[in-house]
């Protein structure tokens, strides 16, 4: 292999993608031009001891390399949040307000259940305390916190034993002076205590979002400290000097920074995936792609418009099961964060008659363990995995990652005795029945996460990885209307490798509530200057000058009195803008959004954010050797017996690091590599380009969408 | 028998369907109400007009959307269809009416010159003219106050909106130009809807899909029976009350009788209450949907809603009771306060017989307050419009979830920085109300607090509130308690008074309007409450520590800055309780 463009920067990089069971780690060395990933369990009781591990396998499987930095996706603040692990935290916040994150948004999770339960908030009623204070939305001040109150507050925080405290104030997003105040007062008092200030993690209007996200920052804040801490004490002894964390935004940040506001953190393992999954296609030329991303228990979905990926402002977390996407069930985190949807199905989804006369796939899962029947592990219902094993698409000659060798005998007998016996049909039949049923409830969330944010799916690429990704990826596309699937080479590693080609990202934002006028538009870009100068701050500290660093401002405004707001685009602001400009420029989104414009009404600006986004040496994509040619053969392993829509076929099985530039596949086929298996039907065909990407075409659509 | 595998997805491609076409109605709408609110609602129907795939919104429309196709079918029989026709209504006395601005719009669709399907969607418009802004007025006599009445009116002919009906409709409206917006975006779901059930009969062939929609509605009608076959044969009668000035005894009484038998649900009302010179009279479709509401939450409540729900549960009424209202009564809130209380008077007369499925009675009012005038800041008019949740029932296994909406309802709040950006309006408090629980072995929801105070520069204020259980407190089972009332006050130049629930009053800056939510009622005896939980709950706040005594008969012992139980003195302190209790029973 070589590489595709020369950098000054030969040093190799490390990814590493925590999850729940397995660590990834991904090693780019550009000298060589290769990529080694490798897998380690995640030491979930010590997170750095299984990183650790996995590092020092990894560096002596190479030579001598030089590491620059090391970048780390991880679950950890989100795992501490939903299983409540967090330090002891208290929240102060305005006299009156005390029971706001027990109220949160007030609606019940499910419409019909009578026994459904709230998501428990982070903190108990107890730890939080009052203080006497207030400003009012034009920044009135009708009381200020007094001295004595404060120094009471301090003695009461000191013997509660409080590791971290959050602060919330109402209307601290444009008047913070309270909160500092709070801060210097009790930070004086109490060494050794971490403090979270709401007008510093999400300076942002809405009380109970901003302080659910603080108390979230605040509650996980000593963990990760600690656990970045001692990571980057342990790269020194290895002569690894930077650490970089991944964003939930899917951008890095160097862990120096990312201590100061660790909520944004929170869910950057998915993040990791998307931007992987973005960066891949990008090489491959391919800047409009819906990224798949299923395991054994769950599939994300995510969509990546012109090669970004698509970010929300706000997401949930710990949501009840269950509950409607129209409802406000979990804790709202207000951070930037790549808009991942779950799907509930996985390989280990379970598949059960309703009554005899439905087949259900999931929501009930196996999980890895005991995992699907055919892991030999105990378990005894089938599963999405069963039903690949017993319609050949699974083999079980080659151990699925190198060491779990399938028993599809297992397989058979969970669907013959659950769904096959009772239902009088064959097993086969099952199975193939199974599969239809989980590509179709995949299809239903797919479609919807698209059409719901106003895109349809035809116009994008499915990009497909984790460990089941490509098995439904070509039927899936198929069922949808879209024309081509990529799967990258280790769909398994995307994740690590995201990790790898990531830019430095910094999103900021605050609110400004002001109407859009040739009065206002000067005191607004003196907000956006005053981000602006903050955010190159920060940049520099990343070696990166303002020359380097891309600045995009965005804003959400809306019609004066509407409920709702609109993101526009807001370069216009820049230098000296016509209040006009922006005006025009909200009217013209308004009107492409909704289909009218309301041209007597004044604009109101609420938040304002602002993107840095900061280069950073890039790995380049090692490209594949050899000779251009179609034919596929060196690398066909066998033949294996592969039934579909109750036909038999015997279909080639091709390994997939045998592959090679402008090879082309036929379905039905089987291609496998070490973490995870493609397979494509009849009618279907993929070819591996200069990458390694398999591209999948998609024959004539069968009655998809119109 | 049905392929199992094309049973689910078809369920899935029809249910499919009906998401879709909420996610183009509240994409495209215009008013926050749809938009933001949701307070809309899709669903897709057989040709007959049996419903075969509804998205999940608000429960507040399912009985009305239910009979919305056969209410059209009955006016225009089939043969006077056309393709590309619609029809619009929002009659609260035409069959799946329930109050003037929610608007139905009921579009055929056809497949190779074969009506084959429908598409309908109900959506509630923020004003259909009437005597108030928004349309629904606490003092509305008789409908012709609530707004603008459209019968079932052709408003799409063979493809072409007609353009007459919908300046008639605009010109008799506030907000012309929102409500020609919100109309079309349900054009526009309808055609979504239209779409994709055309695309569907492509793939599988017409009458494969009609044949499992069918197949999909008997599925639910067997699973329905077969969960209320397990439910005891017999009669049982609950009665709850709403509270109003104008009723002789100054409460409208809704009486029921449920009556289950050999897999079916009768909902009968003979007893309720006569028509009233208020909004409170409910269509009897939307009776319905409380009805189904309940049977839904006792028996299974991942039930997919289609007609094999409904096919199973009959409700009768006497024609002018409150419950089956003949014209021209208003209807204005028969969304609202109604059919939760509907809801209470149905559990507490299933809680004998389901004692585990059922919930004490709930906070079940919506606790409405609008505030309207002048903003001299802002040089604006507006009209702040927010609703409170309150303590839910408490469960047979557990406590009420504290400060929700209950049953029919479920919008969010809106934030304190929100509202006073918005309004010259200063949030003083909001919280939750300490000892507003039903007390019981599981104890009630705590109802919600919230004090508002009018900012300098706000002018010619109109407060107008309804809220109920002002009076009556919402009942306690099997020994619970019941929970808090809810209160109302107003504080001026320094004096605090209690005000009605239900008032219009003016306001002038400065003024301080307080809200109470009331609890929910609890469940079981107190005394044997786990005395840890009572414990947890004086350390969390929620009770004062004397009552944890007084009511749950629970001594604590104050071990330094907290609690703990004094497990002996607890043990002696309930016994004597019990003891006093037996001698006065």
């Amino acid at each position: 292999m070589r590489s595709t463009e020369r950098k000054d920067n030969l040093d190799s990089i490390i990814g590493v993608d925590v999850g729940g069971t397995h660590t990834d780690l991904v090693l780019l060395d550009p000298t060589g031009g290769r990529i080694v990933p490798i897998k380690v369990p995640t030491t979930r009781h010590n997170l750095t001891v299984g990183i650790l591990d996995g590092l020092d396998q990894l560096l002596d499987s190479v030579n001598e390399v030089n590491v620059s930095r090391m970048t780390l996706g991880t679950t950890a603040g989100t795992n501490a949040v939903i299983e409540r692990r967090g330090a002891k935290t208290a929240l102060i916040t305005t006299e009156g307000f005390g029971d706001l994150l027990h109220i949160g948004r007030q609606q019940r999770p499910r419409l019909y259940d009578f026994f459904v339960d709230k998501t428990r908030p982070l903190l108990r009623r107890r730890d939080v305390f009052e203080v006497g204070e207030r400003v009012l939305y034009d920044g009135t001040v009708v009381q200020e916190p007094e001295e004595e109150e404060l120094s009471r507050l301090a003695e009461k925080l000191r013997a509660g034993g409080y590791e971290s405290v959050a602060v919330c104030l109402l209307h601290s997003y444009a008047f913070d002076d309270h909160e500092r105040r709070i801060l210097k007062r009790l930070s004086e008092a109490l060494p050794g205590v971490e403090f979270s200030l709401s007008s510093d993690v999400a300076p942002e209007i809405r009380e109970y979002e901003r302080c659910n996200t603080t108390v979230a920052d605040a509650f996980i804040k000593p963990l990760l400290r600690r656990h970045f801490d001692e990571l980057e004490a342990a790269l020194r002894a290895r002569r690894i000097p930077e650490l970089f964390i991944m964003q939930s935004s899917g951008g890095l940040m160097k862990a120096q920074e990312a201590r100061r506001s660790v909520v944004s953190t929170l869910n950057s393992g998915p993040a990791g995936g998307v931007a992987g999954g973005a960066y891949l296609a990008e090489h491959a030329g391919i800047s409009d792609l819906i990224t798949l991303d299923m395991g054994g228990t769950s599939a994300d979905i995510a969509i990546v418009r012109d090669g970004r990926p698509a970010i929300r402002n706000e997401f949930e977390l710990d949501p009840v099961p269950g509950a409607h996407h129209y409802l406000a069930t979990g804790l709202p985190i207000k951070a930037p964060s790549v808009d991942v949807n779950p799907i509930g199905a996985g390989g280990g989804s379970i598949a059960w008659l309703d009554e005899g006369e439905i087949l259900k796939v999931g929501p009930e899962s196996a999980g890895s363990t005991p995992g699907p029947a055919c892991y030999g592990r105990g378990g005894t219902r089938p599963t999405v995995t069963d039903a690949h094993a017993v319609l050949g698409r699974l083999g079980a000659e080659r151990p699925l990652g190198g060491y779990l060798k399938l028993e599809p005998e297992l397989a058979y007998e969970a669907i013959r005795e659950h769904l096959a016996g009772p239902l009088g049909t064959s097993v086969e039949e099952v199975a193939q029945g199974i599969i239809s049923v989980v590509n179709s409830n995949m299809v239903v969330g797919m479609r919807l996460a698209s059409v719901y944010r106003g895109f349809d799916p035809r116009d994008f690429t499915l990009a497909a990885f984790g460990g089941a990704g490509a098995l439904h990826a070509i039927e899936l596309a198929r069922e949808l209307g879209m024309r081509r699937v990529l799967i990258p080479p280790h769909p398994g590693a995307v994740s690590a490798l995201g990790l790898l080609a990531a830019d430095v990202k910094h999103l900021s934002g605050r609110t400004l509530i002001k109407t859009v006028t040739p009065d206002t538009i000067g005191e607004i870009d003196r907000a956006y200057a005053a981000l602006e100068k903050e955010t190159l701050k920060l940049m520099r500290g990343h070696g990166l000058e303002a020359d380097r660093v891309k600045l995009v401002r965005t804003a959400e405004a809306r019609y004066v009195g509407q409920g709702y707001e609109l993101p526009i685009w807001v370069d216009s602001f820049l230098g000296s803008a016509a209040a006009e400009d922006v005006v025009e420029a909200f009217h013209t989104v308004h009107e492409k959004q909704y289909g009218y414009r309301r041209p007597s009404e004044r604009i109101e600006i609420v938040n304002l954010r602002l993107e840095a986004v900061g280069p950073m040496p890039k790995p380049s994509v090692p490209v594949l050797e050899g000779e251009c040619t179609q034919d596929a053969s060196a690398a066909v392993l066998g033949s294996r017996d592969l039934i579909v829509a109750g036909t038999c076929w015997t279909a080639e099985v091709y390994d997939r690091s045998r592959l090679k530039t402008g090879n082309r596949v036929q379905g039905p086929a089987v291609i496998e590599d070490l973490t995870s298996t493609v397979y494509l039907p009849p009618e279907t065909e993929a070819t591996v380009d200069a990458l390694g990407n398999l591209l999948g075409w998609v024959g004539p659509e069968r009655g998809g969408m119109e | 028998m049905k392929d199992a595998v094309l049973m689910e997805v078809m369920g899935n491609a029809l249910r499919a369907a009906a998401e879709e076409m909420g996610v183009a109605l509240v994409r495209a709408a215009y008013s926050t109400n749809i938009r933001d609110r949701k307070d809309c609602s899709c669903a897709v129907f057989d040709a007959k007009g049996n419903m075969i795939g509804q998205a999940e919104h608000i429960p507040a429309h399912l009985g009305s959307m239910a009979a919305a196709v056969k209410a059209v079918l009955q006016k225009h029989p089939r043969e006077e269809v056309r393709p590309g026709d619609a029809f619009a209504y929002n009659d609260p006395f035409t069959p799946g009416g329930s109050h003037l601005p929610d608007i139905a719009l009921v579009a055929p669709v056809f497949v190779d010159g074969e009506l084959a399907f429908w598409a309908v969607n109900r959506a509630h418009h923020s004003d259909v003219g009437g005597m108030v802004p928004g349309s629904t007025s606490a003092r509305a006599e008789e409908i012709y106050q609530e707004g603008l009445r459209i019968p079932i009116v052709r408003i799409q002919r063979e493809g072409r909106i007609d353009d007459d009906l919908l300046e008639l409709i605009c010109l008799n409206v506030r907000t012309p130009e929102e409500r020609r917006g919100d109309l079309l975006a349900q054009f526009a779901a309808n055609n979504v809807g239209s779409q994709r059930l055309r695309q569907l009969a492509n793939k599988y062939g017409l009458r494969t899909v009609q044949e499992y929609a069918s197949a999909l509605i008997d599925h639910t009608e067997k699973r329905v029976r077969a969960h209320l076959r397990e439910l005891p044969e017999g009669s049982y009668e609950g009665e709850d009350f709403l509270e109003w000035e104008g009723a002789k005894s100054g409460l409208i009484n809704i009486k029921v009788r449920a009556e289950i038998r050999d897999g079916t649900f009768l909902a009968d009302f003979a007893g309720t209450h006569p028509q009233v010179l208020a909004p409170f009279n409910i269509p009897i479709d939307n009776v319905k949907t409380a009805v189904y509401y309940v049977v839904k939450g006792i028996t299974d409540w991942q039930l997919p809603f289609n007609e094999g729900v409904f096919r199973p549960i009959s409700v009768t009424a006497p024609a002018g009771s409150i419950v089956n209202p003949v014209a021209p009564a208003a209807t204005g809130m028969s969304t609202s306060e109604a059919p939760n209380r509907i809801v209470d008077a149905l559990l507490k007369a299933l809680a004998p017989v389901v004692p585990d499925r059922v919930t004490a009675a709930s906070c079940s009012t919506r606790n409405t307050i609008i505030v309207g005038g002048h903003d001299r800041r802002s040089r604006r008019s507006f009209i702040y419009y927010e609703t409170y949740g309150g303590g839910q029932g408490a469960r047979p296994n557990k406590d009420g979830m504290d400060a929700v909406p209950s049953h029919l309802g479920n919008t969010a709040n809106a934030p304190t920085e929100m509202t006073e950006a918005h309004y010259p309006l200063w949030v003083r408090r909001y919280s939750i109300v300490r000892d507003s629980e039903g007390s019981g072995r599981f104890r009630g929801g705590l109802g919600v607090l919230r004090e508002v105070e009018v900012l300098e520069g706000a002018e010619g204020l109109t407060l107008s509130t309804l809220c109920d259980r002002r009076k009556l407190r919402p009942y306690g089972l099997f020994g619970g308690k019941p929970g808090a009332l809810g209160h109302d006050f107003l504080e001026r130049d320094g004096k605090k008074q209690q005000i009605p629930g239900k008032t219009v009053m003016p306001l002038r800056a400065g003024d301080r309007h307080r809200i109470e939510s009331p609890g929910g009622g609890g469940y079981g005896d107190p005394l044997t409450r786990d005395p840890h939980r009572v414990l947890e709950d004086v350390l969390e706040g929620w009770v004062n520590p004397q009552r944890a005594d007084q009511v749950y008969g629970v001594v604590l012992r104050r071990v330094g800055s907290t609690y703990q139980v004094d497990e002996e003195a607890t043990r002696r302190r309930r016994s004597s309780s019990a003891t006093q209790t037996e001698e006065m029973a």
